[in-house]
């Protein structure tokens, strides 16, 4: 079964050389959350303004894929750096994430908004008023950018919730 | 003076909306959860504008539009940050340390965002 499998690797992974370095060196996982909040506060920070735009509750004056080509690219980089953090954390503690359905929650919120934030560019960086040519692209894309807040919103609570529901 | 001070944390402490808050198993992860994405929503955006008072983001765009467009933003995050951050400070459910050394992290968080917006009003004049 799939559970006994991600157990025993769970296990393997928590008698690496690696993961005893990262459990007992005291400041590694302290700083590797440290900077995997920082960059969660970037990434999801440009996404909320690029979803606020859409409503146009902010920067109402600037187009939205001006808006878009400004913060947009930014979380790319910034989400490879979460990816190594994130890895570290795991490598460090794996039963706290790999055991944790609330960490497989956040990954899959995760895929979807990457996926929303990646259709956005795209749709904008091909045609600058995809979301404005009539009513139906407006409503469109605000019901994008809502579900997109939503998803952004999910994974910041299950980031936090798993500390809550990890294995004993 | 400071009796009344601590008196005034004790009553809110020991008041239902705080028993709540500890004991309910649901209301205190959501209310911190709450309280971690409004603090993301305050530090990404200052970032967004320090960025630009730098000269390394959005350097097209004037320093006084680019403030304007995104503190509302910060100032709504910030509103809910505080009133989230005041209802854990009472529930002082996690084992967050004494009422001082909460006090002190607050003080830090109001002190260091207040800060941060003046030197943005006031350096609005930076190239």
């Amino acid at each position: 079964m799939i559970d006994l499998g991600i157990g025993e690797f769970s296990k393997w992974l928590a008698a690496t050389e690696v993961s005893h370095v990262i459990q007992t060196t005291t400041w590694i996982i302290p700083t590797l959350q440290t900077v995997h909040i920082l960059c969660v506060a970037a990434v999801f920070s440009a996404a909320i303004l690029v979803d606020l735009r859409i409503w146009r509750l902010i920067e109402r004056d600037e187009p939205l894929p001006d808006m878009a080509r400004r913060f947009l690219p930014t979380i790319w980089p910034v989400l490879l750096i979460l990816l190594v953090t994130g890895s570290l954390l795991i490598v460090g503690e794996p039963r706290r994430s790999l055991l944790n359905s609330t960490f497989y929650l956040k990954m899959a919120l995760l895929a979807v908004a990457i996926l929303l934030t990646a259709g956005l560019q795209r749709s904008l960086s091909s045609s600058p008023n995809f979301w404005d040519r009539d009513r139906w692209r407006r409503m469109a894309g605000r019901f994008a950018a809502t579900v997109s807040i939503l998803v952004w919103c999910g994974i910041l609570f299950a980031g936090r919730w798993i500390a809550y529901t990890q294995a004993g | 003076m400071m009796l009344r001070f601590w008196d005034l944390i004790s009553y809110f402490e020991d008041s239902a909306l705080a028993d709540n808050i500890r004991e309910n198993d649901l209301l205190f992860p959501l209310i911190e959860s709450v309280h971690v994405l409004s603090i993301c929503l305050v530090v990404g955006s200052i970032l967004a504008v320090d960025l630009r008072l730098l000269g390394l983001a959005s350097i097209n765009r004037p320093v006084s539009r680019v403030s304007n467009g995104i503190l509302p933003l910060t100032w709504s995050a910030f509103a809910i940050a505080v009133a989230s951050g005041g209802l854990l400070f009472i529930s002082n459910a996690a084992a967050s340390g004494t009422a001082r050394r909460r006090i002190v992290h607050s003080a830090m968080g109001f002190g260091g965002h207040l800060r941060a917006l003046d030197r943005i009003h006031h350096g609005g004049s930076l190239r």
